[in-house]
């Protein structure tokens, strides 16, 4: 079994980005460029239901909600700009693929008994 | 003999036999006092499709009349009053075999256990009962294994489940008396066509096939709920009631051929389970001008409270604080919530339904369990619904609530497009009416576009998920 996607960070940065087009251009307001330091609030506005609205996107397209599953030691980081996502994101892929190669191993394992 | 004529003749006279009888006895006395006069009348006419190759579909009606239907149960009788088993669980899958079985254990005195689909695992409540399915076999119970039922003066016991719509479902103890409670055995209601869109084996459809049957009717069983089929069951087995969910029955007018309804004789529509808005009524009234429309009010816990036949949407405002026919009282709490006092000497009860005055008539605006809530802030899915369906192209809407870690809840619709249309666009203009129309954290933010909305098992519409 494999992840839905692969981890890369380009990967994760062209869905997180498409989310906001799209959060964006349902709300009336046109797309416009991202980049990791974009502020998600002063540079384009998004307020806490264009991140809900963002964060379910992600996981129809991620298979992945980093917000539901529980914080690391030390508590979530700030969210603030676009790479603040893109890195909450990115580890959350890494995890779920860790998950998915430690059940292969375990499964293998198994098999070899 | 066909349809028309079996039916033609008129069977009020066997009332006051039936109602004469004790009240568990009343199914199975009902159906073999027609079968002794009109043997060869249809009691239930089913359809069930069959696949030919990948894409047809062949439809096979079967017809049980009630001479057919008579003989089940008194086969089914003489063997329960030979073995006595302490409770029958019906996991009948066809109609006539569940209705035999009703018939049978009123008339034995035989506790009896009436469970859908999803409420099968609650079997292991009932200990010792015994499983009959269609096939109607009593087995011979061994000496000494199993408790036997007494033959008591005292009605038995039914059990149906609960439909699982607010929670897992639960069994529910009714009584005959209960199960009977809203029958209506008079001239206007006899021997005619009763549309079966609910599962019968859930209250409302129980309550759609005792009456058809207490009455001399037909029950008329379409293969599934797919609109275009429940039209055509309606056309060709001569539906004259109708009873359904406000969901099913929107359903069945947005998306069936509407030309394929020209021939029918729907005389009563009969809507429960949910509120019905203006729209819906209006539509109804378009196609089915002869049709009166009776708007059911109905709790799992009250039973039938009021009804409503003026074709128009919620209930005169006059009726607050007034005794209703049937005697109930309903009064508004100040958060809106309805709260219904069946008679003078039982408690008041809360309904979870949430109304709204608008002039001389208070509308339901929800339940309060399907209420989301965005960051605090409440809204009402039955009213982006209105939005949405007034939106040139969408056919049909669902809307509901998805969980979020940001905002607790956020508002999720499904949208129908009109066919051939593009549904991109309509999704597109469908969320700027909304934006226009209502408050921001109303306005649905996942919108997909489908073939046809979820509904429950019970025919209505799923307010959670996602």
């Amino acid at each position: 079994m494999t992840p839905p996607v692969s981890n890369t960070t380009r990967d994760v940065f062209s869905a997180v980005s498409a989310s906001i087009a799209a959060v964006l251009r349902d709300t009336g307001r046109s797309p416009r460029p991202l980049e990791p330091s974009t502020l998600l609030s002063a540079d384009i506005g998004l307020d806490s239901l264009d991140l809900a609205q963002t964060v379910v996107i992600l996981e129809r397209t991620l298979a992945v909600d980093p917000f539901r599953t529980a914080p690391a030691e030390g508590g979530r980081p700030a969210i603030r700009t676009v790479g603040d996502l893109v890195s909450l994101y990115e580890r959350a892929v890494a995890a779920t693929s860790n998950q998915f190669t430690n059940q292969a191993d375990f499964s293998e394992r198994v098999s070899e008994k | 003999m066909t349809i028309a004529s079996a039916d033609a003749v008129s069977l009020s006279h066997l009332f006051p036999t039936i109602l004469d009888a004790p009240v568990e006895d009343r199914l199975a006395t009902a159906i073999c006092a027609v079968a002794a006069e009109v043997p060869d009348r249809a009691a239930i006419v089913s359809s069930a499709g069959v696949n030919i190759g990948s894409t047809s579909t062949l439809y096979q009606r079967s017809t049980t009349d009630y001479a057919n239907l008579a003989r089940r149960i008194t086969q089914l009788e003489a063997r329960l009053a030979e073995t006595r088993p302490i409770g029958i669980v019906a996991r009948a899958k066809r109609v006539e075999s569940l209705i035999a079985i009703a018939a049978a254990c009123g008339r034995q005195h035989v506790p009896l256990a009436i469970l859908a689909e999803d409420a099968r695992d609650l079997i292991g409540e009932l200990h010792d009962w015994l499983i009959l399915d269609d096939s109607l076999i009593v087995p011979d119970l061994p000496p000494g294994t199993l408790p036997r039922s007494e033959f008591e003066t005292v009605p038995p016991r039914i059990v149906v489940a609960t439909s699982g719509t607010s929670g897992p479902p639960k069994l529910v103890d009714h009584s005959w008396d209960s199960l009977l409670a809203a029958a209506r055995l008079a001239e206007q209601w006899q021997g005619r066509g009763w549309l079966l869109v609910y599962d019968a084996t859930r209250w409302a459809g129980i309550q759609v096939w005792l009456q058809a049957l207490l009455t001399g009717g037909r029950i008329v069983v379409p293969a599934s709920r797919d609109p275009d089929t429940v039209v055509r069951a309606v056309v060709d087995d001569e539906v004259a009631i109708l009873p359904g969910t406000p969901t099913l029955l929107r359903r069945v007018l947005t998306s069936a051929d509407r030309d394929l309804l020209s021939g029918n004789v729907v005389e009563r529509i009969t809507l429960g389970g949910e509120a019905a808005d203006g729209p819906l009524l209006e539509m109804v009234q378009e196609v089915f001008p002869r049709a009166k429309v009776t708007q059911v009010y109905a709790t799992t816990e009250l039973g039938e409270v009021f009804r409503v036949t003026d074709g128009k949407a919620g209930f005169p405002a006059a009726w607050i604080g007034k005794s209703l026919p049937g005697g109930a009282h309903v009064r508004v709490r100040r958060d809106g919530e309805l709260l219904v006092q069946l008679h003078r000497d039982t408690a008041e009860v809360a309904t979870g339904d949430l109304v709204e005055q608008t002039g001389d008539r208070y509308e339901f605006v929800g339940r309060r369990s399907d209420v989301i809530v965005v960051g605090g802030a409440k809204v009402y899915p039955k009213r982006v619904e209105e939005v949405l369906r007034d939106v040139p192209g969408v056919v049909e809407a669902r809307v509901y609530a998805v969980p979020s870690p940001i905002t607790g809840e956020l508002v999720a619709a499904e949208i129908v497009p009109a066919a051939e249309a593009d549904g991109g666009r309509i999704r597109d203009a469908a969320i700027a009416r909304c934006r226009e129309k209502l408050e921001p954290h109303a306005v649905p933010r996942v919108v997909d576009c489908v073939e046809k909305t979820a509904t429950t098992a019970a025919g209505k519409t799923p307010r959670r998920g996602r």
